[in-house]
């Protein structure tokens, strides 16, 4: 065995401690949703609050993708479906259905999914770019790709979401 | 205006939903009417038509002469305190196809949709009466 010195177990131990510091690499909390038949996720940073039950009031002259609009702590939001504009099929099964309330620095909104999946934290490094064979549809819209559960997860940019609605798409 | 100032609205039914406009718009509300040209609320708003006839005939305040406006419903004024009355939601606003719709009320534990009832009129008192 070679001789280890003194110098050489504290360059060792140094080494030890900036691995340390390195599990404390910017993270961020994501929100895993279902809509349709995907999984997608969002920053949790855009997430106020999830709601369960809440009755929504249904306005006539709205596009089908509005739902409508709720009640909820002293304020009065809409509450947007998102399905045709990430292209996926409406779920019959509205049992484990949510409302996420959605915030950015433009506007904020209800926004109806199929299911809550998760929330958890991860290292911003372990999200990629999103890739160029992302749907046509989807582009505009992702932020980044990370793997969940050994299968990759779109992260939704929902500022452009919101833009994208504004402008009468979805 | 003081945060305890309220705004009274003349409130109406459609179909299921409860609409309001504010009543320094309306100059009268009643059962006969004078002005001979008259739309249904629904035509104004492109929704189907109500199964009981016209109740009441709503005469909007303006310089040019607007139609009235007729409604199937009871007529009610109400006072909204300023916390009642919300902006219309961005998305909402940017979407909808109501025309002349300005705000949400949330009063009694129920929404009312407030029109402007002049916006709600514009291009129909050019147009030649369909009621």
């Amino acid at each position: 065995m070679t001789p280890t010195s003194l110098d050489t177990a504290l360059e060792a131990r140094a080494q030890l401690k900036q691995q340390i510091v390195d599990v404390d690499e910017p993270s961020v909390k994501l929100v895993v949703v279902r809509i349709g038949h995907e999984r997608f996720a969002f920053h949790a940073s855009h997430i106020r609050e999830i709601l369960s039950d809440q009755p929504v009031f249904t306005l006539p002259g709205s596009p089908d993708s509005l739902e409508g609009v709720i009640h909820v702590r002293g304020n009065i939001e809409s509450v947007v479906r998102l399905n045709r504009l990430l292209q996926q099929p409406e779920d019959s099964d509205t049992s484990h259905q949510r409302i996420l309330m959605g915030k950015t620095d433009i506007l904020s909104s209800g926004i109806r999914v199929d299911e809550m999946i998760d929330l958890f934290d991860t290292v911003i490094s372990s999200i990629q770019p999103p890739p160029a064979t992302l749907p046509a549809h989807l582009a505009p819209l992702v932020s980044g790709v990370i793997a969940f559960h050994q299968q990759p997860l779109a992260i939704l940019n929902l500022a452009k979401i919101f833009t994208h609605y504004l402008q009468g798409q979805g | 205006m003081q945060a305890n100032a309220t705004l009274s609205i003349v409130c109406c039914q459609l179909h299921n939903l409860w609409l309001g406009f504010s009543a320094e718009q309306i100059s009268s509300a009643s059962t006969s009417g004078i002005n001979q040209k008259t739309f249904q609320l629904n035509q104004l708003l492109g929704l189907p038509p109500e199964t009981t006839p016209a109740r009441h005939q709503l005469s909007i305040k303006a310089d040019n002469h607007l139609p009235d406006i007729l409604v199937s419903s009871d007529i009610h004024l109400c006072e909204l305190s300023l916390t009642d009355i919300h902006p219309l939601p961005p998305l909402l606003a940017a979407r909808t196809t109501l025309p002349g719709l300005r705000a949400l009320a949330w009063h009694q534990q129920r929404f009312i949709l407030l029109f402007d009832a002049r916006h709600l009129l514009a291009g129909q008192s050019q147009a030649d009466s369909p009621a």
